[in-house]
């Protein structure tokens, strides 16, 4: 039934805005961060998403055409990393300056109002079709 | 005489409901994909139900008529919404049509279904000879 699918969609959008959510929480607990196992200060993390055909069984035109989002990766942002002259602090390199995380706090406040308004539309969405299957249970009551 | 079993009221707000399906699913989808990049924003369009295209059974008034098809699904044609809304990364769903459109088919499905519920309920009301409530 459509209106199902149209409620897994909106699943499919909760999740993506939940993982940009952790993200940015990663991203800012690890603001001022300088050790990582894979060495070196920690890097901002980015998700990338992808829209996918959502149920390629669909028959119909319409159907073929939705799509669900996905998680594809969550990279990890290349851009050089601002260096602070801290020479007592222990990952300082020869010269004094220690590398910290390219992480902007200000950026990553702007991506969590923005994930949280997009998440928002979703949920706006399943109250909206869980409001028209009720509408439809009605039919004959 | 008419040999088809659904009456036109009944057969009418059907497909009023799975066009409004078919509109919450294209929301859905457009909505999911809100900041996926270069995704383009999916609007759905229905043929006029008085054309001969769309859903409707047609009305049987002869025996030797035939039903025009077995398949009464709802259809509809899928296309690109038009742009309104560009971000640089090349996705068009603007938030507020959609919230728009969202609001509008909840009325149109809720509208149709209560309209549904009455004609059963008239129905109920005849077969009991008026003793059931509408």
């Amino acid at each position: 039934m459509s209106l199902q699918r149209a409620m897994a969609i909106a699943a499919s959008g909760l999740t993506a805005q939940r993982t940009r959510m952790e993200v940015v929480s990663s991203n800012l607990a690890n603001a001022r961060t300088t050790r990582t196992p894979e060495g070196g200060p920690y890097r901002r993390r980015e998700p990338v998403f992808a829209a996918q055909p959502f149920d390629i069984t669909f028959d119909d035109v319409v159907g073929r055409g939705l799509r669900s989002v996905r998680l594809v990766t969550v990279t990890r942002d290349p851009t050089t990393l601002p260096l602070r002259y801290e020479p007592g602090h222990p990952d300082a390199d020869e010269r004094g300056f220690v590398a910290y995380p390219n992480v902007d706090p200000v950026r990553e406040m702007v991506d969590m109002l923005s994930a949280t308004r997009s998440y928002e539309a979703n949920v706006t969405l399943v109250r909206s079709v869980r409001e028209m299957l009720q509408s439809a249970l009605q039919i004959l009551a | 005489m008419n040999s088809n079993p659904v009456d036109a009221t009944v057969e009418a707000l059907r497909v009023t409901l799975g066009r409004a399906s078919r509109r919450a699913e294209v929301a859905a989808s457009n909505l999911a994909n809100v900041d996926t990049p270069g995704y383009r924003s999916l609007a759905v369009e229905f043929d006029d139900l008085l054309s001969p295209r769309a859903e409707l059974e047609p009305r049987l008034t002869h025996p030797f008529h035939r039903s025009r098809s077995a398949d009464r699904r709802v259809r509809g044609t899928l296309l690109e919404a038009p742009v309104t809304r560009m971000r640089n990364d090349g996705n068009s769903v603007d938030l507020d049509r959609e919230m728009t459109t969202l609001g509008m088919t909840q009325g149109r499905y809720r509208t149709a279904a209560e309209l549904l519920r009455k004609r059963f309920a008239l129905l109920v009301y005849t077969a009991t000879d008026g003793r059931a409530g509408v």
